[in-house]
């Protein structure tokens, strides 16, 4: 717990540096909890995210780089220029750990640069160096260019591409071959700075408090997680391992939103690994090496070669736009990789505009004269990626996200368009899983799966087996709503604490109930650092971090209750396929607002979804902003 | 909220899925292409990522009301 803040200000080119006190720890722990509480510290209320005054975090985790289970997680966080709340991303790779080998655990970044700049981390210096020539450069060769200039090919670089320095509101930020901070828009506000990267080489130790009993405890939980019939799909799937069952089911979004399932079997896990696959390789610390490498070994784009992709992936530029080419994805998705956009964000806007085009509400005249029928979705799919990452044409139109897009097109739009607080839907259709929809709905960033996710109730896990997990008991039937409400508010505590740690969502009960959780962080948290928290604490935390984003929704844009909800055609439209308990499903509103009832309740907050002032009291938040840092 | 053992979780060792449709569980041949539910009748389409996992590809023909 020795690493510090790097303070960097890129209007005047200064440099500071600071500790952080272990109360703050034990308050925050690192990564997301705190990149939240310096966000909320250190931004003036109402700022407009495209100033010089936003204010960008990049943390790495508490246990990032330690003996912890695939501790290799990166926090990203800013005032989103896409949705106007907390932007937050987070990724895999090996950033935070090389970071924390230089000797840093957060960099606050503030300000912006007259000219384009990176930032080089070297063994406890920071330095801000001229980017004029990086400047224009895909991500892939940014990476290649920095290592080259610093002369060392194991230096680890954080940059955007084109899309960052184009301003387009869902630019992601990359590192390596294929990881990307999506969600949020970051790589837009590294753009506002005129900073193309974050560029880091440690040699630097970290220190493990208790290194017996953390490496054995280590390898106690590699087995555990290992020896799971979860864990040896994972490493031969990857995340497409989920694509089946879902799609099978009926809870994927096709077309945008007019299917629930894509009959068409052409883009499935087992095609991909038979025609593409070149084996798979791992993020730091992790044994599941559940990220894929491919080739293209034909056709039109004979030769590419990229790592993924994640079922996030066969999601957005698969399903939601009716895309059935396997080439055409993996393409597509080395074209998001270089341009640095948000993939999840491009397929969804993609998807709504090709929806419009499918009603008549748009034609060729808006679309430069692209066919955006379904049927020609490998036609126009990377066309319409690389104009929006330049802003070209139709592309500028939907580059500002999908709320922007709406007011520019009118017509009715409005009723197609999948997003929640400004974000887009993801890939999965939640009409038929109230557990899944409370989440997506409620999550502080937006539309989003990962504050909250629980998989694992479509498992039909008994009773007994949830009491055991959970502490309660949760309904056995994903299509219940009763119970759900509590199921989520203990997720979205556990995943705050899991992206606290730095730890990767895949190793924890996100996908198997035999992962790890509560009890495991405490105890490594405890070898690793020497903290006591315990599982009563570390909720504490999560609650307190959670509350903290809801707190920062609300003071920025009066987030409360009515920013609550799916879009209407959730509670109205039934689903046209699935099995039997998927198809002909919508959510009934009286049920989910019950669930938003309970789901507040749990909280501590009002019924309008505010945090009330006791329970910011209890929580020591009523001291924000407290400044520490 | 302690974990749960793997073993209580994965049944007896022998090749098993899980019917989507009832969430009954399917005995599955070794090396089928295809498998039909014994509870409700609706058949899926097989694959098989490692010779002794078999997983769900699709619907091969469903039970409708």
């Amino acid at each position: 717990m020795n690493k510090k803040i790097g303070y960097v200000n890129l209007s005047v080119g200064e440099v500071e540096e600071a500790s952080i006190p272990e109360s703050l720890r034990r308050l925050y722990l690192g990564g997301r909890g705190l990149n939240t509480y310096l966000l909320f510290n250190h931004l003036e209320p109402g700022t407009d995210p495209l100033s010089p005054e936003n204010v960008l975090l990049i943390g790495a985790g508490l246990l990032s780089g330690g003996p912890v289970p695939a501790g290799s997680r990166t926090d990203i966080a800013a005032k989103s220029p896409l949705t106007g709340i907390i932007g937050d991303s987070n990724m895999g790779g090996f950033f935070s750990a090389e970071l924390r080998f230089a000797g840093f655990d957060h960099l606050v970044i503030k300000g912006k640069s007259e000219k384009p700049v990176y930032i080089w981390i070297n063994d406890g210096q920071i330095e801000i160096r001229d980017a004029s020539r990086l400047w224009g450069r895909d991500t892939l060769e940014t990476m290649d260019l920095v290592r080259q200039e610093l002369g060392d090919e194991e230096i680890k670089v954080l940059c955007i591409g084109p899309a960052g320095e184009n301003l387009v509101k869902f630019a992601n930020v990359r590192t390596g071959l294929k990881n990307a901070g999506g969600r949020t828009g970051m790589g837009c506000v590294m753009g506002t700075k005129k900073l193309k990267a974050v560029a880091v080489r440690g040699t630097g130790e970290l220190e493990v408090k208790y290194p017996r009993e953390a490496l054995q405890y280590y390898k106690q939980l590699q087995n555990q997680i290992m020896g799971s019939k979860t864990a040896r799909l994972f490493s031969i799937e990857g995340s497409l391992m989920q694509y089946n069952p879902t799609n099978t089911t009926g809870i994927l979004r096709v077309k945008n939103f007019g299917l629930n399932r894509m009959d068409d079997l052409s883009l499935t896990p087992d095609t991909f690994l038979k025609k593409y696959s070149l084996g798979s390789t791992a993020c730091f610390g992790c044994g599941m090496h559940c990220r894929h490498k491919w080739e293209i070994k034909g056709g039109r784009y004979k030769g590419l070669r990229g790592e993924g992709p994640e079922y996030y992936t066969l999601m957005a530029l698969g399903n939601v736009v009716y895309n059935r080419s396997w080439d055409t994805l993996l393409a597509a998705q080395s074209t998001v990789d270089k341009y640095g956009l948000d993939l999840a964000e491009a397929g969804n806007i993609i998807g709504w505009a090709m929806d419009l085009y499918n009603r008549g509400i748009i034609s060729k005249s808006d679309t430069d004269g692209l066919d955006l029928d379904w049927e020609n979705s490998s036609g126009v799919l990377i066309p319409l990626l690389e104009k929006i990452a330049k802003r070209e044409g139709f592309g500028d139109v939907l580059a500002d996200g999908i709320r922007s897009a709406v007011e520019r097109i009118g017509r009715g739009s409005d009723q197609y368009a999948m997003e929640v607080k400004g974000l887009g839907m993801v890939g999965t259709d939640d009409r038929a899983v109230p557990s899944l929809a409370l989440g997506v709905a409620t999550s502080t960033r937006g539309a989003d799966h990962l504050r909250s996710r629980p998989a694992t109730d479509l498992f039909g896990l008994p009773e007994k087996f949830t009491e055991k997990l959970y502490g309660f008991p949760v309904s056995s039937d994903y299509n219940a709503y009763q119970t759900k409400a509590q199921l989520i508010h203990y997720m979205e505590l556990l995943y705050e604490v899991v992206d606290s740690l730095g730890i990767c969502k895949y190793q924890t009960i996100f996908i198997s109930p035999t992962f790890p959780q509560y009890e495991e962080y405490s105890k490594l948290i405890h070898y690793l650092t020497g903290l006591e928290l315990s599982v009563v604490d570390l909720r504490n935390i999560g609650e307190r971090c959670y509350t903290l984003e809801r707190l920062f929704d609300h003071r920025e844009k009066g987030i409360a209750r009515k920013d609550d909800y799916l879009p209407n055609r959730y509670y109205s439209e039934p689903t046209p396929s699935g099995v039997s308990k998927t198809r002909g499903k919508f959510l009934d509103r009286a049920e989910f607002d019950k669930m938003l009832d309970e789901y507040y309740c749990l909280h501590g907050w009002d019924f309008d979804g505010i945090p009330k002032t006791e329970t910011l009291a209890e929580l020591g938040l009523d001291r924000e902003p407290s400044h520490m840092l | 909220m302690a974990h749960i053992e793997s073993d209580q979780l994965e049944g007896t060792g022998k090749i098993e899925l899980r019917c989507l449709e009832c969430l009954a569980r399917i005995k599955v041949p070794l090396r089928s292409k295809e498998v039909e539910c014994p509870n409700c009748g609706t058949k899926f389409l097989i694959y098989w990522p490692t010779p002794n996992i078999a997983k769900i590809k699709g619907v091969a023909r469903e039970r409708l009301p």
